[in-house]
């Protein structure tokens, strides 16, 4: 029997995403076209420019995976989309032509998390397995899922400022440095002493496992006003940023007795955070599961990959889907 | 104009939920301030009296956040310039709609003439939260703002 192939689509932000899924779990090709050129001219995310970016973009990139995967339109058997959390108009844009595509072919559709596909990225390097534990960290989330299936997910915790990423983002601007801040604080927090730029323990509140990162930031800002050097300061707050992920983490972990987490998301693609995690974890005898690095950052393989365990597990999206740019409170 | 201090992030938030009492549909509320001024941290405190969501995101990334009661969040911090036309704004700044802004500066000159500024600064535990209508609903918003002097 030939195996089920999964086209994903992921429009949700500034990435116009596809990406083909084997039925075994096998990623054929992948591609990523960044508007990240295009919003510098602007000087940041416009909506509607996003949005008709990736109506011009949406087949190409299409064309682009089937073309590394070796694959025909016509040998497409399921059909992925990101309904949402993102920009409307741009979500709209991958909805749209999943479904036309998907109506036109008479095949089944299936409307996915982004969030939770963050997650799902982990399973393109280990196969899936519940209940699963995931710290999704990235410029507009800061989440920690304790995911029971595809679509049983319940949120243990999340930021209640900004997200990590954001955190990284402003704090890297805080010190001079370009965007986009996580690399960049990364490489410059090689040559800093963590010990030397004090920053307060974020504690945990009580009886919540949720994060914040806007008092790091704003400690930062004052390290960096008294003329503290800004690779001690780097190097403190990615410190800081390590020491509250796993103090949440961990507490998670012994809650939910699961033996593995997840880091996924932009954030995971940071050498020094998965390096820490890593260490920490295998301290108390768990492991640390996290995605190829390429599909850290806003992908359409997480999409497929997400997509494909949805329908599996007898999920189908109806054709009035719509997009969901807000999903509050959360739903898988 | 009106002039109120802030001893913390708690005093912040709670100027927010003072405004929510006090702000009817129509008024735009801008917030300028630097990084980690509290903009966000005020918006939170509104959005919490007007919907009882209490730790409301930072819109940084998705740009707009809308909440029940037609309450609009808006954050133009990751945009150079904006142009005001790219957003949905007869949605967004309808009649019986709120919107809050942080960032104001990217889209200057475009704001509606029914507004309050306002603008937060200081470094450190204390904030001086400077309060200016512009409009006549605006200027009785904050008239019936109610706040402990």
């Amino acid at each position: 029997m030939k195996e089920l192939l999964c086209l994903g689509v992921e429009t949700s932000c500034d990435e116009t995403a596809a990406a083909v899924l084997r039925g075994d779990g096998q990623m054929l090709g992948s591609a990523v076209a960044s508007q990240i050129d295009l919003h510098e001219a602007f000087g940041g995310v416009v909506p509607e420019v996003a949005a008709r970016r990736h109506l011009e973009r949406i087949g190409p990139v299409v064309q682009e995976a089937l073309a590394e995967s070796g694959v025909e339109l016509a040998d497409i058997g399921l059909v992925a989309v990101t309904r949402g959390p993102g920009l409307a108009g741009a979500l709209m844009v991958g909805i749209s032509w999943a479904k036309a595509f998907a109506f036109a072919r008479g095949l089944p559709i299936v409307g996915v998390n982004h969030v939770v596909a963050h997650a799902f990225a982990a399973y393109l390097e280990g196969p899936p397995r519940f209940p699963d534990l995931a710290l999704v960290a990235s410029g507009g989330h800061t989440d920690l899922l304790l995911m029971h299936g595809p679509s049983e997910v319940e949120v243990l915790g999340r930021s209640r400022d900004d997200a990590a990423g954001e955190a990284f983002d402003k704090v890297a601007r805080t010190l001079g440095l370009g965007y986009p801040g996580g690399p960049a604080i990364e490489r410059l927090a090689l040559s800093g002493d963590p010990g030397a730029a004090p920053l307060p323990h974020v504690a945990m509140f009580p009886g919540s496992l949720d994060f914040s990162f806007s008092g790091l930031k704003t400690a930062t800002q004052s390290l960096s006003r008294q003329g503290l050097a800004p690779a001690d300061i780097a190097a403190a707050f990615q410190a800081a940023v390590f020491d509250q992920l796993w103090e949440r983490a961990s507490h998670a972990l012994r809650q939910t007795g699961t033996r593995r987490l997840i880091f996924s998301g932009g954030v995971s693609a940071n050498g020094y955070l998965r390096l820490r995690l890593e260490q920490a974890l295998a301290g108390a005898g768990l492991s640390l599961l996290v995605p190829p690095l390429r599909y850290t950052t806003d992908n359409a393989a997480m999409i497929a990959r997400l997509g494909l365990s949805m329908y599996e597990a007898g999920q189908r999206s109806p054709w009035d889907m719509g997009a969901e740019p807000v999903i509050h409170p959360f739903k898988p | 104009m009106r002039r109120i201090e802030l001893d913390g992030p708690d005093a912040t938030r709670a100027l927010g939920r003072a405004l929510a009492a006090a702000v009817q549909g129509g008024i735009c509320v801008l917030l300028r301030g630097d990084l980690g001024a509290g903009k966000t941290t005020l918006c939170q405190g509104f959005i919490e009296a007007r919907t009882g969501i209490a730790y409301a995101p930072s819109p940084t990334f998705t740009l707009l956040q809308a909440y029940p009661g037609k309450l609009y969040h808006l954050d133009l911090y990751r945009l150079g310039t904006a142009d005001l036309r790219e957003f949905d704004m007869e949605e967004i700044m309808a009649p019986d709609a709120v919107l809050l802004v942080e960032w104001p500066e990217r889209a200057e000159g475009d704001w509606p003439a029914e507004r309050l500024d306002v603008g937060l600064s200081g470094q450190g535990g204390s904030r001086l939260a400077t309060l200016e209508a512009r409009g006549d609903a605006a200027a009785s918003a904050l008239a019936r703002l109610w706040w402990p002097q």
